[in-house]
């Protein structure tokens, strides 16, 4: 930006702060519209200034209490969430006519549909049911907040657009609700499903749970299982462990036929001349068990584990090791194990481990996922972008002297940002800050290595020579074996880092869609104890790696 | 502890299935659109109290023509011609003393304005990220200059500072805000 288009823009600032908040002179207001006429470059920065503004008024209250991370919030700092607007009135005065008018489209659209909203029903107190255990990425259909943890819900209807929730039932029954999902509570032990899916996981010995849908009753026999409701009304069934009985009923309510699932079956009921059930397979990933397919939250920042490991050793290759994608010759005595948070955990892991010896690092892996080695993005047309069809990245300080924590960061970050050498200190810029993003590329049926330097992320090259690597998918096509040895020189190392030396470290695993296009999750490793969260523009939240001949 | 109501008891009768799927679409596609949509309407209408009421007409509207709604085509798109039609409609029915801009200038950023305004959801996860890199005080500004819960003057008694120098203060905050929403979308993409 040029130093007159700042001052243009601080100009306009000005004018349109003063102008949303009410304050703008009649004069200012005139030179201002002034501006907006004459020049379409202020218009788009005015209109910049707009979108601002409303997403500020969208995200008063949670969002900025807790900068929104999806499991590393920190529950000091949330406040809790308003109450659902058409709620006995208990809309938030702070998302105030925003929710008002949600509300009043939702009121409007039940007034519509003929289901009015009687006052006795809104004037008593139904009964509470449920606490939130667990809540991520989760938004009611009709509040822009997030969803808090322990949170009670009562009696009656509830609609999420977007996330995962996760409610204890008063009965301890566990029940897992992934968006877009319209449910309604009836009891403690009894939920209708309308649309979405869920999945339960219950006890026997406190009685029965029943989930409705509307063309099957589904009775849990102390289980887990997994209903689905799709738009037709058509509901699947799925048991991962003990059993279940499926009633499916005629349109007046009748039951019609019945089965008993158990663990490992499926089955779908469908609506087409009658009622009619018949068996499906049975898939892993049928019922939550994959990362939300939900574009409005940028998967960028959708880290699903708990980042708990400060230190990976860095322990001695054996003499002898093929990079053949087993890990069974490794020396895996410094192996770290991380995994998404529940119900992703089975799902959503990596055992990760890396070992040295004079020439090379090596970096092996085991990742838990549901799509493996599916990365179609096209290094050539969108390298940066790589990352997101699913990929291992580990970052490095191939050099002692730079130290631990890493004093470098890329310029953007917080008390720097008056700093005229923000960012381009030789700590911020070493050549010896290796990024390494490893991937499967499906296009062309061949392992990946590219890199990056410095904490300013330069110099990257896509197509490195003189390393190894293989990729190896699991049997059941529920994850795979990466197998790296990558020469230091390649890191500008000028040798071998030396038993005992302290590096920075970090690691993300990303998870793709089933295209293997669109980022979905990620999970993230290695962070200074000291800092509140793995921060990849700056180096001093990084964790870190220790050289050892062994694990001690 | 929150208590959410459900906002239905079990006594109410179970709605036709044709209609709770068009409602269902509609929530669904309504409230992805709903910033994108109530950014467009503010953008024309700087007065919030009176973008609020335009919001909620045109709320109103996109329901009761969501059967003309094409499906598959883009339902900002849409909500955002119904919307531009409903800031006409607000600037023809009330007093002229109420309106910022003039015609032209609406018609101006209303023309300017991309259809689906692809950078909103980008720039609102950018700055959700921004926030991060503020200060504990600027967080808290924000959070009390857009909570609406007070006017600017009264959270200028509560931090005892006068009312001109928190507003330079938030305009610095969101100066600064608008930078780096403006650089994080590049930023994001380092990952």
């Amino acid at each position: 930006m040029s130093p007159d288009n700042e001052h243009v823009n601080s100009e306009l600032d000005t004018l349109i702060g003063a102008l949303v908040n009410g304050i703008a002179t009649p004069d200012e207001t005139k030179h201002l519209e002034h501006l907006l006429r004459a020049d379409a470059a202020a218009r788009e920065h005015y209109r910049r200034y707009m979108n601002l503004h409303v997403a500020l008024l969208g995200l008063s209250g949670v969002a900025m209490n807790s900068a929104y991370a999806p499991l590393d919030r920190d529950p000091a700092l949330t406040t809790l969430p308003s109450a659902r607007a058409w709620s006995a009135g208990k809309a938030r005065k702070r998302w105030g006519i925003i929710v008002f008018a949600t509300a009043a489209a939702a009121v409007l659209v039940l007034a519509l549909l003929g289901t009015h909203v009687r006052p006795d029903v809104l004037l008593s107190k139904p009964a509470s049911l449920a606490r939130i255990t667990r809540s991520s990425g989760a938004r009611w259909i009709d509040d822009a907040q997030s969803i808090a943890v322990d949170s009670r819900l009562t009696q009656g209807l509830f609609e999420l657009s977007s996330g995962l929730i996760e409610l204890t039932m008063d009965n301890d029954a566990t029940v897992l609700l992934q968006a877009p999902v319209s449910f309604e509570l009836k009891t403690s032990r009894r939920v209708a499903l309308r649309n979405g899916h869920i999945v339960v996981r219950a006890d026997k010995t406190k009685g029965d749970f029943i989930v409705e849908t509307v063309h099957a009753t589904v009775t849990d026999l102390g289980t887990e299982f997994g209903v689905g409701v799709g738009p037709a009304g058509d509901t699947q069934v799925q048991v991962f462990q003990g059993i279940v009985v499926a009633d499916w009923k005629a349109q007046d309510g009748k039951s019609v036929g019945s089965k008993q699932i158990t663990a490992g079956q499926a089955i779908s009921i469908e609506s087409n001349v009658g009622v009619n059930a018949h068996d499906i397979p049975f898939t892993e990933d049928r019922f939550i068990r994959t990362f939300p397919e939900d574009d409005r939250v940028n998967p960028a920042l959708a880290v699903f584990n708990k980042t708990a490991l400060e230190t990976i050793q860095v322990v001695a290759a054996p003499l002898s090791l093929s990079i053949d994608g087993n890990l069974a010759d490794w020396n895996l005595s410094g192996q770290f194990q991380s995994k998404c948070v529940a119900p992703y955990d089975t799902t959503y892991f990596v055992d990760g481990a890396m070992m040295h010896d004079a020439e090379y690092l090596y970096i092996g892996a085991h990742v838990g996922d549901p799509f493996p080695m599916r990365n179609s993005r096209d290094v050539a047309a969108a390298p940066d972008l790589i990352w997101e069809g699913g990929s291992v990245v580990v970052r490095l300080s191939t050099d002692a002297a730079l130290g631990w924590p890493l004093e470098g960061h890329s310029g953007y970050v917080g008390d720097y940002r008056g700093d005229p050498l923000n960012g381009r200190r030789p700590q911020d810029t070493s050549e010896k800050i290796v990024h390494l993003i490893i991937w499967y590329d499906k296009r062309a049926e061949q392992p990946r290595l590219a890199l990056e330097f410095g904490m300013d992320y330069h110099g990257r090259i896509n197509f490195p020579k003189g390393w190894k690597g293989v990729f190896k998918k699991d049997d059941n096509e529920h994850g795979y074996t990466l197998e790296y040895a990558i020469p230091w020189k390649l890191l500008n190392a000028k040798s071998a880092p030396r038993v005992g030396d302290v590096l920075a470290t970090s690691w993300l695993v990303h998870w793709s869609d089933k295209q293997g296009v669109r980022p979905r999750g990620y999970l993230v490793e290695f962070k200074n104890p000291s800092e509140k969260r793995v921060d990849i523009l700056w180096g001093k939240t990084f964790g870190k790696a220790i050289f050892r001949a062994n694990t001690n | 502890m929150t208590v959410i109501e459900g906002h239905r008891s079990q006594q109410m009768p179970p709605p036709d299935l044709q209609d709770l799927r068009l409602h269902d679409e509609f929530m669904r596609l309504y409230s992805q659109a709903y910033l994108s949509v109530f950014a467009f309407i503010h953008t024309l209408v700087p007065v919030k109290s009176d973008a609020d009421d335009i919001m909620q007409q045109t709320s109103m509207v996109l329901w009761q023509k969501f059967s003309q709604f094409e499906k598959g085509s883009s339902f900002v798109h849409w909500a955002q011609q119904v919307a531009r039609f409903e800031v006409l409609t607000f600037r023809r029915t009330h007093a002229r003393d109420r309106h910022v801009f003039s015609d032209d200038v609406v018609e101006l950023l209303a023309s300017d304005h991309s259809a689906d305004n692809p950078l909103m959801e980008e720039e609102r996860v950018a700055l959700i990220e921004c926030l991060k890199r503020m200060t504990p005080d600027e967080r808290e500004l924000l959070n009390r200059c857009y909570s609406g819960e007070a006017e600017l003057k009264q959270i200028a008694e509560k931090v005892g500072r006068t009312p001109t120098s928190l507003y330079k203060w938030l305009n610095r905050v969101r100066q600064a805000l608008m930078q780096c929403v403006g650089r994080r979308p590049l930023e994001a993409r380092r990952t």
